[in-house]
């Protein structure tokens, strides 16, 4: 079979799809009567005419709506008592964490620097600092452990 | 809401929060979802993978970059949904008339007739290569035009209507046993 009768029969097929879906009467040629009777068998499966009903509609809407408000409460996270999203929140919370270490980290090394010429051994340490790092520490890990307590809820 | 807002229009405003916007997609692609799951999964169990379909697409929405269309974005989860559900049925060669038919036994001659021929061009449908069940589903399921399928798939009008064709033909093949 040349090309320009291929080409011939595409369009008669597709010619005939389209007679099918306006649900108009067609008379395919011979070299096409099978695909014909195929294209009918497959647009009467598909059938895009029956549509799903309307108790189906409205249940799954109603499940829909559900899955929705969940899927906002856990993905939005409004830590309530703050009124914060939870992505800010947790950006706040990364910063405030660097500040806090180096602010640590500063004022260790702001102490235990030496007089030149002098050799440095271990770690010399204003004694009223620990209390203050320790507090800190354990305020900001409590707020973290809470916040990500929240999260998981 | 306004029903005519574009896809992507209320994608971003869906992705925002905004549950109206959800809901006027959700509407909008009810049928097409519908019909391309009818096309490949057996009647009793439609309703339950479109509900499926559904609510992976709103755990999923948020993550919708916008790289396609909406349309091809869902029809992957369309896909992938399919899949699972033929995954969990433990099922590779989908559908069976035996399977497939709760009411089996209860119907009449005629009624078995047509349920065989739905469930063998179903079958067919399922086992077509992907681009030659897209061209068929587009056009029958979602009613597009070949123009716009050629304009979609970025094939001239000739060679959309060529792959009709060819789709067609194999479906043929596999019903008639060639």
């Amino acid at each position: 079979m040349n090309h320009q009768n291929e080409n011939m029969l595409d369009d008669e097929l597709a010619r005939l799809a389209d007679t099918l879906i306006n649900g108009e009467s067609a008379l395919p040629s011979a070299e096409n009567q099978r695909l014909y009777e195929i294209s009918q068998a497959v647009y009467q499966t598909i059938n895009p005419t029956a549509l799903p009903n309307g108790a189906f509609r409205l249940k799954l809407q109603k499940e829909l709506i559900e899955a929705w408000q969940e899927e906002q409460q856990k993905r939005s996270s409004i830590i309530t008592f703050i009124g914060i999203p939870a992505k800010r929140l947790w950006q706040g919370v990364g910063i405030a964490a660097t500040i806090i270490v180096l602010v640590a980290l500063g004022y260790l090394l702001s102490n235990t620097s030496t007089p030149e010429g002098q050799a440095t051994t271990g770690t010399a340490m204003d004694s009223t600092a620990l209390p203050f790092i320790g507090l800190i520490a354990i305020i900001f890990t409590g707020f973290t452990v809470f916040l990500w307590w929240k999260r998981r809820r | 809401m306004a029903e005519n807002a574009s896809d992507e229009s209320l994608v971003h405003q869906a992705q925002q929060g905004n549950q109206e916007a959800f809901l006027t997609l959700y509407n909008r692609y009810l049928n097409k979802v519908y019909h391309r799951v009818k096309s490949r999964v057996p009647l009793t169990d439609v309703e339950d993978v479109t509900q499926e379909i559904f609510i992976a697409m709103v755990r999923s929405i948020r993550n919708f970059k916008g790289d396609s269309s909406l349309n091809t974005w869902l029809y992957t989860i369309v896909n992938r949904q399919i899949a699972d559900y033929y995954r969990k049925k433990n099922r590779k060669k989908e559908p069976t008339i035996e399977e497939n038919d709760d009411h089996w036994d209860v119907l009449t001659t005629n009624e078995r007739s047509h349920d065989d021929e739905y469930t063998e061009i179903q079958n067919a449908i399922y086992h077509l290569p992907d681009h030659y069940r897209e061209v068929i589903l587009l056009r029958f399921a979602d009613g597009l035009p070949f123009a716009d399928i050629a304009h979609q798939r970025g094939q001239t009008l000739e060679a959309t209507k060529s792959l009709y064709r060819r789709a067609i033909q194999a479906i043929r093949d596999m019903v008639d046993g060639a």
